[in-house]
């Protein structure tokens, strides 16, 4: 820039400049107090709502009659393939069913957060600030999550969790532009387990997690009710993400004699725990039981016959009997040419709900807070995922299955449906108000007396 | 802690050290003769995994998936010499600078390639399942990755100190003007040996595949990090001491993650330091 | 004071000038942009203290970086300390990595160097996924908010600009004395300084301390920007866009890592929703530029206008006392035969030296 200033002008322009440095001197550092009066106010105000009144010069490009929808999902970075699974979730939904819902189009926006909170905020924000979205629904991973919805509850915009778990953002840090359509909580699918595996009568279980919090809380779930239940946790194993080799803990868990053990993985952890598992030749020796996530469409597609057999619980079982599944997984084959993951059937579920949403505020979301009560009453009698409602804390009802991988006759592998517990809220059958007054499951709080 | 723990630890251990020497006996190669270190050595790691499992997909041969990953990766390694390195040759930073250019692209392009999803590597029958050790059983699969390992060490000790190849190879390093006025053409020496060295990652990136798995944008960076810290620590440039620094991390790796769980990373970093403290150029590296 | 120096000034007033009029013009989205793209200036700026100054290329800084961070994150999410004590922790975390780091990497150079600062920047990643209950792992630590004064983004912007042009100025002081010159004596020929009788040693820790002090600094502002940190900043990735961001602009120069930052900073957040392949395309211009603008952006543009750049473009040409080389020479092959730790010359090396 400075160079291609012409040579005449350069010294006037030094000049005016010299002047101006002066100005800016006494007023850049302490530019908070010495600020136009219209924006003197902010302060106090809080970080991030001066959105309003900042002295832009832009006007945002917001399609007037459409109802904008920011979609955060990664389509770069190492979870790029469970966020195009979203995607495709999502847009399926609207290439079923039209994308005009009570005579407004609705216009989805995607942008890439790379899984990096970094990158994923600043893409918030530009969906917020520069396309003026109605609201913002996704991301994938907890902390992209956790970030936006931290800022844009800030700011007041209605952000919708399909995928992000965290047990808190329904529990005990709730923030009130933040629901959970088609969502989770880490542990509301592990209780279940925990008291199942209990009752086939397993006694000493060993537990293998993610050394993080979905790990803790997915864990958490488990250890709680498995001991309720006259179970006893003999060891707790915590690997970190992006464990290599398996195989000292393999040799810990041999050690530790368990009759049953408990695993929650992501990812490629998944994938080489279920690898060593096999090589090791436990597959026969120890039942193991997964989480969500250890074995998910996403990873089964990668996956031999080493995960044959197999069972984790779920709330999303692509192998589920039921009409709404199957259409949904059949319809997801030919269009994508793959079995969906849980990322596309939340994704497409909660578009459902979006609809149904924007249906009963007829197409009228400029009042956030109206919409998100609309939200709040959607009753999904039956879905892909089973019938669906939010409790008051903004988190679902939904069923939940014990799953089973097996072969399917096109030598895809899946998930079929061993025995599915309906209407599980994420408290389990705990008592909401005592339930939070424990901690948060961490590493050092796992429901265990 | 039984015997049978720290037997079971020490196999573990071992197992991992040989997949480690593999991918660093490349990488410690090719610096060793062309001093020229390759921060896309990762990538080549992961494009000759990734090569691997299309092929064992296609075929269902381990043993062609082995040979057609490591060629590809020596080819790709010929591609980069050829094209990029040499118009920098002999200007160490713009080389290593350059490899990271690469890194960057061929972590990228397999992941557009492959997809993100992590993969594994399916094994024939006769090399999963365990096999017996007498009063313990282990993983057959990993038995024979250390062997492997042994194996390639030795031979390219073989090939380095015993053979005409490898004297003109470690002749052409120390002086060029003498091979090149004996009528030997440096140039393809060089880019034969930045093939050999590219061909040990392609394989190495085979074996890994069976052994960790493949994630685009991971196991390219763990592995490199993995490579790094073997050859800093046993000396760059030095083929056993990338043998020593290999044993010394796999079995660090091994015992820390039961003993000192919390510590599990950090066990990598305090040795490293050590030794870069007290004796920078490594435990077998050649003073400067 | 020389008219040049007027000059300078007089467009250094005018930069500044645009940035602290620029809220007035665009919109919040954009003011973020800037802040991260003045955030990681700075950061470039410390890896162009030891990489373009000094000729010791890092691929380690967010290492540096993240600590600096952590520290910042740690103390206000898990010791509730106020903002005194959080950048206080940060300051002393950055600066206590970067003398251990310093101290490793003292006795190396050229591709050694390079390597070990690697490692270390790797191993801090390693240590944010796995040191989960200081980190929290993956999910990372939030809720670091910003002081009340500063806590709306353009007050903020404010003071990222004002701590990133004060860091400038620093660096301009610091090129230019004792410590400077011998630093530019290590990249010129570090065995000449060794035998004049300089501890070469001790004065690349000194440097590689104060190149880490710039990247703690950034890695603060960095934390207070997103209000969180997460391992993601410590990936080589970060260190390799640090780095590119000072190549691409022109290392050995004051604003090439900054311009650098701003192109490839505003080039993600733009281009990446049409580029898919981005990672890809940032590769191809690490390449490009190495093969064929090693001077970067400004070096370019010192080939291109010679005299425009004689004035303000960048300090080698004014004529200054302590002008180094033009931009890019410490990647010129001139480190390698210095650095050679066998003592081997070969026909390449005499030839890239002269």
């Amino acid at each position: 820039m400075t160079s291609t200033i012409p040579r005449r002008l350069r010294t006037p322009l030094a000049v005016t400049a010299a002047a101006m440095l002066v100005a800016v001197a006494c007023s850049a550092p302490g530019a908070d107090e010495t600020a136009p009066p219209e924006q003197a106010g902010e302060d106090a105000e809080g970080p991030g709502d001066g959105q309003e009144d900042t002295p832009t010069g832009e006007v945002p490009d917001i399609d007037a009659d459409a109802i904008n929808v920011g979609v955060l999902a990664p389509t770069t970075g190492t979870v790029a393939a469970s966020g195009q699974d979203m995607l495709n979730g999502w847009n399926l939904y609207w290439d079923e069913h039209g994308s005009s819902v009570a005579g407004r189009e609705i216009e989805s926006v995607h942008e890439d957060t790379a899984g990096d909170p970094s990158t994923g905020l600043n893409k918030a924000q530009r969906l917020v600030g520069d396309v003026g979205v109605d609201m913002l629904v996704g991301p994938l991973l907890a902390n992209v999550g956790l970030a936006v919805a931290e800022e844009m509850n800030r700011q007041q915009m209605p952000v919708l969790l399909p995928i992000v778990s965290a047990d808190d953002l329904t529990q005990r840090e709730q923030l009130d532009w933040v629901l959970r359509p088609a969502g989770w909580t880490s542990s509301q699918t592990t209780h279940v387990l925990g008291e199942y595996v209990a009752e086939q009568g397993y006694e000493r279980a060993v537990t293998i997690c993610n050394d993080y919090a979905f790990g803790h809380e997915s864990c958490g779930g488990f250890a709680n009710t498995f001991t309720d239940a006259g179970g006893e946790v003999v060891e707790q194993l915590w690997n970190p993400l992006g464990t290599q080799d398996f195989s000292t803990y393999i040799a810990e868990i041999q050690q530790a004699d368990p009759d049953v053990v408990f695993s929650e993985q992501v990812g490629a952890d998944s994938v080489r725990l279920v690898q060593a598992w096999s090589s090791f030749g436990l597959t026969d020796e120890i039942p193991l039981f997964g989480n969500d996530t250890l074995l998910d469409q996403s990873l089964l597609r990668n996956m031999g016959d080493e995960a044959i057999g197999l069972q984790s619980i779920g709330r999303f079982t692509e192998g589920r009997e039921a009409p709404a599944t199957q259409e949904f997984v059949n319809a997801y084959l030919d269009a994508y040419d793959e079995l969906p993951s849980y990322y596309a059937a939340a994704m497409y579920t909660a578009a459902r709900w979006v609809a149904e949403a924007v249906e009963a505020v007829d197409g009228d979301v400029s009042d956030g807070e109206a919409f998100l009560d609309a939200v709040r009453d959607v009753q999904l009698d039956d879905s892909p995922m089973g019938p669906m409602s939010l409790d008051e804390y903004g988190n679902p009802i939904q069923d939940v299955d014990l799953r089973r991988v097996e072969r399917r006759d096109d030598g895809r592998l899946w998930n079929v449906s061993v025995e599915t517990f309906e209407s599980v809220g994420q408290f389990w059958t705990y008592d909401p108000d005592e339930f939070l007054d424990q901690p948060v499951y961490s590493r050092e709080y796992q429901g265990i007396e | 802690m039984t015997m049978e723990f720290v037997f079971f630890q020490l196999l573990n251990g071992l197992s991992f050290a040989g997949l480690l020497f593999l991918v660093a006996s490349g990488f410690t190669l090719i610096f060793g003769l062309m001093r020229v270190v390759n921060l896309a050595h990762g990538g080549f790691y992961l494009v000759g995994g990734y090569i691997g499992l299309t092929i064992v997909l296609a075929t269902g041969n381990i043993w062609l998936a082995a040979l057609g990953g490591a060629l590809a990766v020596g080819v790709l390694g010929v591609l980069m010499e050829t094209s990029l390195l040499r118009r920098v040759r002999g200007q160490e930073l713009p080389e290593v600078l350059l490899t990271i250019g690469v890194a960057f692209m061929l972590g990228d392009l397999t992941l557009a390639f492959w997809g993100g999803d992590p993969r594994a590597m399916p094994l024939p029958d006769y090399l999963s399942g365990s096999v017996d050790l007498g009063f313990i059983g282990y993983p057959r699969f990993r038995v024979l990755v250390t062997l492997l390992a042994v194996a390639v060490g030795i031979a390219l000790w073989l090939l380095m100190s015993k053979t005409r190849v490898g004297a003109i190879v470690r002749a052409g390093v120390d002086d060029r003007e003498m091979i090149a006025a004996l009528g030997i053409n440096i140039r393809l020496v060089f880019t034969g040996l930045f093939f050999f060295g590219a061909l040990l990652a392609g394989l190495s990136g085979v074996v890994g595949a069976a052994f960790l798995g493949l994630v685009p944008g991971e196991s390219d960076i763990e592995i490199l990090l993995f490579a790094l810290v073997v050859v800093i620590l046993g000396g760059l440039g030095s083929l056993p001491g990338a043998a020593i620094g290999s044993v010394i991390v796999g079995l660090i790796d091994a015992f820390a993650k039961a003993l000192v769980p919390e510590l599990a990373f950090f066990t990598l970093f305090a040795p490293m330091a050590i030794v870069l403290v007290l004796r920078p150029e490594g435990l077998l590296g050649r003073r400067a | 004071m020389s008219l040049t120096t007027k000059v300078k000034l007089g467009l250094l007033a005018t930069g500044i000038a645009a940035g602290v009029a620029l809220p007035y013009l665009t919109s919040p989205f954009i003011i973020g942009i800037v802040t991260l793209a003045l955030v990681f200036g700075l950061f470039a700026m410390s890896i162009d203290v030891l990489a373009g100054f000094g000729g010791l290329v890092t691929v380690g800084q967010a290492g540096i970086f993240a600590v600096a961070a952590y520290g910042v994150g740690y103390t206000a999410t898990h010791l509730d300390g106020g903002h005194v004590l959080q950048v206080a922790v940060g300051l002393a975390a950055g600066i206590a990595i970067s003398v251990i780091f310093a101290i490793m990497a003292m006795r190396t150079s050229g591709v050694y160097f390079l390597m070990v600062t690697l490692a270390q920047g790797m191993i801090v990643w390693g240590l944010a996924y796995r040191l989960a209950p200081i980190t929290g792992a993956e999910n990372g630590l939030r809720g670091i908010l910003r002081p009340p004064a500063v806590s709306a983004y353009w007050t903020y912007y404010y003071l990222v600009l004002a701590i990133v042009a004060l860091a400038g100025g620093l660096l301009w002081i610091v090129t230019r004395s004792p410590v400077g010159l011998a630093l530019r004596g290590l990249r010129d020929g570090e065995d000449r300084l060794r035998m004049l009788g300089y501890n070469t040693a001790f004065h690349k820790a000194y440097v590689f301390v104060l190149s880490g002090l710039f990247a703690t600094i950034a890695g603060i502002l960095y934390v207070y920007l997103n209000q969180f940190i997460s391992p993601a900043a410590s990936e080589f990735a970060t260190s390799g866009h640090g780095l590119l961001m000072a190549i691409l602009g022109g290392t050995g120069t004051l604003v090439g890592p900054l311009i650098g930052a701003f192109v490839i900073v505003f080039a993600e957040n733009m281009l990446s929703t049409y580029v898919e392949r981005w990672t890809t395309l940032l590769g191809a211009v690490f390449v490009i530029t190495i093969l064929f603008a090693r001077g970067g952006l400004v070096g370019m543009l010192s080939q291109a206008w010679p005299r425009v750049l004689a004035r303000f473009g960048h300090p080698a040409a004014s004529g200054d006392a302590g002008a180094g080389s033009p931009p890019g020479a410490a990647l010129d092959g001139t480190a390698h035969a210095t650095s050679n730790p066998h003592g081997i010359t070969t026909e390449d090396d005499q030839r890239s030296s002269r």
